[in-house]
């Protein structure tokens, strides 16, 4: 695993990251994955992973929340800060630029169809991510897991329960197992 | 004294959004209309070009309601603050598994946490294409076939090619969506 060369390279790549942002913190996770996993070789996919599981478990956005610990993971506290403040930035300029017109903005018809035409291209980008992540789980071919994360997808997706919830039920399933099993680890 | 008032709101919501982003939108509702702020139509307005716009969306709508508050400062301010929370927590999160990750319980917990992670982000990916393609009303008899079209093309070009770049493709999307649309 390679680490960013300078605060520079990770403020850039959390900006990037976070101008691309269409529809929800859960868009977050595919670039992520495509960017560091696959483009720049930062990180593995379990590391990835193990972070976006952190980032999803703490108050605020999944956004700032991971891209503070890929700065945390690579450069330490100041990786942190670059990572954060790139996260920030993109959006905030985006906003104060609109904002001047945003009435004109929300009403253009143009504008309207090329950000329909975005979704769904930010719609292939995350199920293109949730393959990649569901293959690897399955050809694991250990049960627990499997069962963890359908019973994970049916209680958000048909129950419309809450992420914290599912999450904290996660966490303590896999100490209760890991306790009992010993070597039986999930 | 309208920073401090932006700056003390923002440090609540930042705080109390658990779960994502979107967590954050009625807690900002709350203070910017319960608190009198503006009204209950600006706001709307505000959160839909929030979630149109790039960008995580509580930070999209922190920065406009800061701006409508107090100029470019208050943008600043009300934006910085709704992220002091979180990376406080999240810090000292991270330094806590940079001490104790080898613990046993701690890689149970991280290793109960990754598949039910992989199941969240389905279930939340599925419903944005649902939504996308299908207009997400049931009983679907909307299909979208320009969006349907875009997705299909943009999935097999992704499972194709791995290091196709994310920017490359939206701005495929973006540029096809605003022609084919339009025409």
């Amino acid at each position: 695993m390679r680490k960013p060369k300078n605060h520079l390279e990770l403020f850039l790549a959390c900006a990037g990251v976070s101008a691309l942002t269409l529809g929800g913190g859960y868009v977050i996770v595919p670039l992520m994955q495509k960017n560091f996993v696959e483009r720049y070789g930062w990180f593995s996919e379990e590391e990835m992973l193990e972070i976006v599981a952190l980032g999803q478990s703490a108050p605020g956005s999944i956004a700032l929340n991971t891209a503070n610990l890929v700065g945390w993971r690579t450069l330490g506290l100041s990786g942190a800060i670059a990572g954060v403040c790139g996260s920030i930035l993109p959006p905030m300029a985006i906003i104060l630029v609109v904002s001047m017109f945003y009435l004109r903005f929300r009403d253009n018809a143009v504008v309207a169809a090329a950000l329909l035409g975005m979704t769904a291209g930010v719609s292939a980008l995350i199920m293109d991510a949730v393959c990649t992540m569901l293959y690897k789980i399955i050809g694991a071919r250990k049960i627990l897991p499997i069962l963890l994360c359908a019973g994970a997808f049916a209680a958000a997706f048909f129950f419309g329960a809450n992420a914290v919830y599912i999450l904290v039920f996660c966490a303590v399933f896999g100490v209760l197992v890991g306790a009992r099993g010993g070597e039986g680890r999930l | 004294m309208v920073y401090l008032r932006l700056l003390i709101a923002f440090l609540q919501v930042g705080l109390f959004t658990f779960g994502g982003g979107y967590a954050s939108l009625p807690l900002m509702q709350d203070q910017a209309v319960g608190g009198g702020w503006m009204t209950l139509p600006e706001f709307s307005d505000m959160l839909a070009i929030s979630q149109m716009t790039p960008g995580p969306v509580a930070i999209n709508l922190a920065t406009f309601v800061g701006l409508r508050m107090g100029g470019v400062p208050g943008a600043v301010v009300a934006t910085v603050a709704y992220a002091i929370p979180s990376f406080v927590i999240v810090s000292v999160m991270a330094a806590l598994v940079r001490r104790y990750g080898e613990l046993r319980h701690v890689q149970n917990a991280i290793a109960g946490l990754k598949p039910g992670v992989v199941g969240l982000i389905f279930a939340a990916g599925l419903s944005i294409v649902l939504s996308a393609v299908l207009g997400n009303v049931f009983p679907f008899t909307s299909v979208d076939w320009v969006a349907l079209i875009l997705f299909a093309g943009a999935f097999a070009a992704l499972r194709r090619f791995k290091r196709l770049s994310p920017l490359l493709v939206i701005s495929i999307c973006g540029a096809a969506g605003g022609v084919l649309y339009t025409v």
